[in-house]
């Protein structure tokens, strides 16, 4: 059976609460699914006029500040469950771009779950 | 200290305008140096939203009046927005000054000067959404406002006859420049129900639980005791107001910007899949 993969990206500001691996392993552990989180940080930041802040614009969407959780699991049932936890938790992630690097599968079922779930609406 | 009047009015000398005036010389009255600007007089073209703005961290590029408009409301200590209420909100240029200003991103030059809002309205219970686009312009802008008015009067120039609103106008500007003269930009008006805007106007999420003041983003909680609706926000969702600086910044940062290099990582694909639609109900070139 082929594993779903999903990735879902927040990036400042976005999640509701602060995602932490702990929280998240206790979401695994209820739906028998594998949990990482990831937290990147960019790379790039200008100062303009005393203000330090990132520049998005021309780099990679994947290299920028965000928060990566990467859901692996055997089972859709199980996959499902556990982005709805998520999307309860913190909120579905904001952008088009933000399951970006999910295979088709799973961002087919997120963007589902999304619209349904969404917490902001 | 200067003053700047907007009138969002295609009328000259029409109720708006009259009741601009008014607050402009309540604000000279005060030592104020006033201007006011008909904002239908410029051209202010639709965003076309390709966003070179953005894109390229500069100014907007559209050849049209916009700067100009914007450069004012930057040189200004204070402003004073008039527009009138059609159809239950404001007029159409303060959405196309909305949409524009996107193209100011977190720079805004206005941040924490004060602001008034007057809105001269017809018909008593079609004024809901009154605030709401001014109120998104300036919050935009980092603006405080500080007062707010609905003044009913409805045929051209009508407002002449009601010493009360001209007076009311005209306080509201002395406010403005004491607001100005003071550094106290804190919030005069009458109360509303969101503690950023003041408006009344919530949205109810689907939870059935939770409420959202839509302008500034703000949720909070909804209970009822003795058969009143009490709404909360506690603090920290405050903080989390959509125009705050550090918010427009993750705004455009975070969900703009890397837009464009999820095009182009998926512009092969759109590329093929929009050509069906390309001759499909073709509209002419004129």
């Amino acid at each position: 059976m082929l594993k779903i993969v999903g990735k879902l990206r927040w990036y400042p500001g976005d999640a509701s609460v602060e995602i932490r691996q702990q929280d998240l392993d206790k979401i695994a552990q209820d739906y028998g699914v594998s949990i990482s989180i990831d937290e990147v940080k960019g790379r790039h930041f200008v100062t303009d006029r005393e203000m330090v802040y990132e520049e998005t614009m021309n780099g990679s969407l994947e290299e920028i500040t965000q928060t990566v959780v990467t859901l692996v699991a055997d089972t859709e049932h199980g996959f499902r469950s556990c982005v709805r936890q998520l999307i309860d938790k913190y909120k579905a992630p904001r952008t088009p771009y933000s399951t970006w690097g999910s295979d088709e599968r799973a961002k087919k079922i997120i963007a589902e779950l999304t619209d349904e779930w969404d917490g902001w609406v | 200290m200067k003053v700047l009047g907007l009138v969002a009015s295609q009328r000259k000398l029409g109720n708006t305008e009259i009741l601009v005036k008014e607050a402009l010389a309540g604000a000279e009255d005060e030592g104020a140096k006033v201007e006011m600007i008909r904002l239908t007089d410029y051209k202010i073209l639709p965003c076309d939203g390709l966003a070179p703005c953005v894109f390229g961290n500069t100014r907007c590029n559209l050849e049209d009046d916009f700067n100009f408009i914007v450069d004012k409301i930057f040189e200004t200590d204070g402003l004073v927005l008039g527009t009138p209420c059609y159809i239950l909100e404001s007029t159409a240029i303060i959405k196309q000054l909305i949409d524009r200003v996107f193209s100011i991103n977190f720079r805004s030059q206005a941040r924490g000067k004060p602001a008034i809002i007057i809105v001269p309205y017809a018909t008593r219970g079609w004024t809901p959404f009154a605030f709401l686009q001014p109120n998104i312009l300036l919050l935009f802008l980092g603006m405080a406002v500080i007062d707010r008015a609905l003044i009913h009067a409805q045929a051209v120039n009508e407002v002449v006859l009601y010493d009360r609103s001209l007076a009311r106008a005209r306080g509201m500007g002395k406010e403005l420049a004491t607001a100005i003269k003071t550094g106290d930009a804190s919030y005069r008006g009458e109360s509303g129900v969101c503690p950023l805007c003041h408006d009344r106007v919530l949205r109810l999420l689907r939870d059935n639980e939770t409420v959202e003041c839509g302008v500034c983003g703000i949720r909070g909680k909804a209970t009822l005791k003795n058969g009143k609706i009490n709404v909360h926000f506690a603090e920290q969702d405050i903080q989390r107001q959509r125009f705050s600086m550090e918010n427009i910044y993750r705004h455009f940062t975070y969900h703009i910007k890397p837009s464009r290099d999820y095009f182009t990582k998926t512009r092969a694909v759109t590329k093929e899949k929009r050509e069906r639609y390309r001759e499909y109900l073709k509209t002419g070139d004129k």
